[in-house]
């Protein structure tokens, strides 16, 4: 049993890993265009030729 | 490229030409996006980084097809070197644009057009969108800590119930308190907010109720535990919060997507107009013209505020303001509403009324922003919905001290069934049901060309019985057509005086005559002292002479007949033809069974009497002669009614009925006189109407039985605890989206 004293902060890091992990993809605008990033990557031009 | 190759829209044929090399500058220049390179347009639509040499434009684009513009949109930088970085969101349609300080707007969005789109540069108020996906992202962020706090919880509480004891099992409640901790101090804000916005306002808000079941339950079950060691149900309690706040993101979700819809006006602030300014045409803001000031309207354009014409003579398709159907001639100093679309030429128009004071814009902004508050079954469901709350409040101070004294049920069971009933009970299909309901109907009526005073015409449409109709504009077309004239000829200068006279007349007759004579006259005649009776005469001093034109009966009467009279000497006989609207036989025979309908007409009472009798409307409900007194007269004699005319001689009876309608007419007086105004010509927007209101009403009495039936059934289940407080955060808001859903299903 006294593994649960290791395993419990463990789960509980682990969670807050993810949190923050979705706190900052949504904070960094990653959740506002779904749509346009999947056609983007449809444009059959070589890379490098890409500007910016 | 393959010669007569196909393309599925014009982003896929530029971008086939653009691999072969070709280039995509436009060649053609036209000067009709000059103006946003000048101020005040710039300044509105550019944000400049802070390097001075780079431009941050936002543009919404029309006539986006497929994943093809995306390609080509941000591929810009390579067709254009001075454009740094384009970047296209597809489902929004807007296109972020960073460019070097040489390239133009005007240069932008000739290219943007020459690729086949719309562009509209959008300014700094219409960015305030973003707004409200900040707070719906903030909501999303409470969600997924409160969704990171409870999962964690609920592991801690699967290895108590299944049999923990001991200190790892205080160990583990002391966790899961401090994993509470974040669904208290930062999840639960939204609720604490709308709680004291309801303490300010001093009325009971249903975020009270959350808000204190949130805190009192996290701080009595902590006592508890501390003290008397008995369990926590922090767990329900997490869930609870987690479930509110789903169901509020969904319910935002819902509502936003209603708001985006409402708020489209006709004419934006930041339009461009052009004026003439010194011999010189400029072009400003739609939101900086003034009084005093020339508008020059082009062909196809809406005039976005009140003026006199300066032109000598102008042809407006006048049916946004009057319902008509058949565009009109204007002569040189008459008034021009807004909301007129010219036909013709460039106009000169002196600008005399703001377009914002426009009685046209503040009926529109009247029916966007829904004078709700005048709706007394609205008010009443708002009552109701409080003393839900109230009722569901004494009710929990009354039960609370029976379960826990009189049945010995424990504080925990006690106090979960307290908590069950606060939380079960809602009276939100009354609270957002009732105003979204009304907001859709005056949507709704907006798009069918209806726009309704107040919503209270809702309420007052289903208590109908009788529909009074005025027979001409409102049966017949209204459009009245000169068709022959005794002597056939009439001398010049009659005709001159026969137009001074009518110069600013509203009447069908006036509108007739300038039609028939406005070409033949080259200078009309100074009529001094014009007066008008309504429906009558009307007569003015010339040369010291009296002449008039009067209602005359001369001839045969079937048809409209004017007189022109010199004093009391008959100079010429007039005749006018109206014809009755095509769909207004199939209106009234869907009326007819289920109102009483009638006819209250100025027409002779023979031609009321033929006409009636062609509608198959009984005899005995048809008048003919009547005068706006008699109208008023009979409007008042049969209560429940539904009066439709012209907004301007019907006034008085239109405001005396029950429901009054302007089929036409100017809109300025229409909108003071009448509950609904038509703005398409013809009869079908009252079945419309009669539609929405059938629709609203159904939609609100389902979701206030509903709201009944779910508070006395879940609140009774709740207070003898079969639902628990878990279950009761979870079907609140399931009860509220299907108010919701129910609410927009009525109006697809």
């Amino acid at each position: 049993m006294n593994i649960l004293v290791l395993m419990l902060p463990l789960a509980i890091t682990l969670g807050t890993g993810f949190l923050i992990a979705f706190l900052v993809a949504m904070n960094t605008g990653q959740f506002d265009d779904l749509e346009t990033p999947a056609q983007r990557i449809l444009d059959d031009e070589k890379e490098g030729e890409r500007k910016s | 490229m393959v010669s007569g190759q196909r393309f599925c829209c014009r982003a896929c044929e530029f971008l086939s030409q653009f691999e072969e090399g070709l280039s995509l500058k436009s060649q053609k220049s036209s000067t009709a996006w000059d103006y946003l390179d000048s101020s005040p347009f710039i300044d509105h639509i550019r944000t400049t980084s802070q390097n001075q040499s780079l431009h941050n434009y936002r543009l919404f684009l029309k006539g986006l097809n497929c994943s093809s513009c995306t390609h080509l949109l941000e591929k810009l930088p390579q067709i254009d070197e001075r454009i740094l970085n384009s970047q296209l969101s597809f489902l929004d349609g807007e296109l972020k644009l960073t460019v070097s300080s040489d390239l133009t707007p005007s240069e932008i969005a000739r290219q943007i057009e020459h690729l086949g789109y719309e562009p509209k540069f959008l300014t700094e108020s219409e960015q305030a969108k973003d707004l409200l996906s900040q707070e719906s992202k903030s909501l999303v962020k409470k969600i997924a800590v409160a969704g990171f706090s409870l999962g964690n919880i609920m592991l801690l509480s699967i290895a108590k119930y299944s049999g923990l004891e001991g200190s790892l099992k205080y160990l583990f409640s002391i966790t899961e308190m401090i994993l509470f901790l974040p669904i208290l101090l930062y999840a639960g804000i939204p609720f604490y907010k709308g709680a004291l916005l309801g303490l300010k306002q001093r009325s009971i808000h249903l975020d009270m109720v959350i808000s204190f079941s949130l805190i009192s339950s996290f701080v009595f079950s902590v006592i508890g535990f501390l003290v008397w060691g008995s369990e926590m149900y922090l767990d329900s309690l997490a869930a609870f919060t987690f479930l509110i706040l789903i169901g509020r993101w969904m319910i935002k979700k819902a509502e936003s997507h209603s708001k985006d819809q409402l708020s489209d006006g006709l004419f934006s602030p930041d339009q461009p107009v052009r004026i003439l300014e010194d011999q010189i045409e400029k072009t400003i803001r739609l939101k900086d013209l003034t009084p005093g000031q020339t508008l020059l309207l082009g062909p196809d354009q809406i005039l976005p505020c009140d003026g006199q014409l300066l032109s000598s003579r102008a042809y407006m398709d006048t049916s946004f303001v009057s319902g008509e159907s058949e565009p009109k001639h204007y002569q040189q100093g008459q008034a021009l509403f807004a909301g007129m679309k010219s036909l013709r030429k460039d106009l000169k128009i002196s600008v005399q009324v703001k377009p914002e004071d426009t009685d046209l814009h503040q009926a529109l902004m009247e029916s966007e922003q829904l004078s709700l508050s005048k709706s007394r079954q609205l008010k009443k469901l708002n009552q109701i919905g409080k003393s839900i709350l109230y009722a569901a409040l004494a009710l929990g101070a009354l039960t609370f001290p029976i379960f826990l004294f009189l049945l010995q049920l424990g504080f925990q069971e006690s106090w979960s069934r307290l908590l069950s009933l606060l939380v079960v009970t809602c009276p939100c299909a009354l609270a957002f049901g009732g105003p979204l309901t009304y907001s859709l109907a005056l949507r709704e009526s907006k798009k069918r060309g209806l726009i309704v005073s107040s919503a209270d015409v809702f309420d007052r449409m289903s208590e109908i019985k009788n529909v009074i109709f005025d027979k001409t504009g409102t049966l017949t077309t209204g459009h009245l057509k000169l068709i022959r004239s005794e002597p056939e000829k009439l001398p010049i200068w009659h005709r001159a005086v026969i137009l001074g006279l009518e110069r600013s007349s509203f009447h069908p007759v006036a509108f007739a005559l300038r039609e028939a004579y406005g070409d033949q006259v080259k200078q009309i005649a100074e009529v001094r002292d014009v007066n008008e009776v309504l429906g009558e005469k009307v007569f003015g001093l010339f040369d010291n002479e009296i002449y008039s034109l009067r209602r005359a009966h001369l001839g045969s009467g079937e048809l409209n007949e004017v007189g022109f009279f010199k004093g009391d000497e008959l100079l010429a006989k007039l005749y006018f033809e109206d014809e009755i609207r095509p769909e207004t036989p199939s209106v009234l025979s869907k009326l007819k069974s289920k109102y009483e309908l009638s006819i209250s007409s100025g027409d002779k009472a023979s031609r009321v009497l033929s006409l009636g009798k062609a509608l198959g409307i009984s005899p005995e409900n048809l008048f003919g002669d009547q005068s706006p007194r008699d109208k008023l007269q009979y409007v008042k004699s049969h209560p429940h009614a539904v009066m439709l005319g012209d907004g301007f001689n019907d006034a008085a009876a239109l405001g005396a009925a029950d429901v009054g309608i302007a089929v036409a007419g100017p809109l300025q007086q229409s909108l003071k006189n009448a509950d609904v105004c038509f703005l398409k010509s013809g009869l079908n927007p009252l079945l419309d109407l009669m539609d929405i209101s059938t629709r609203l009403n159904t939609s609100l009495k389902r979701n206030y039985n509903f709201t009944i039936a779910y508070n006395l059934i879940a609140g009774s289940l709740a207070l003898l605890g079969i639902v628990t407080p878990l279950i009761a955060a979870i079907i609140m808001p399931l009860s509220s989206l299907f108010v919701l859903t129910q609410a927009k299903r009525g109006f697809l």
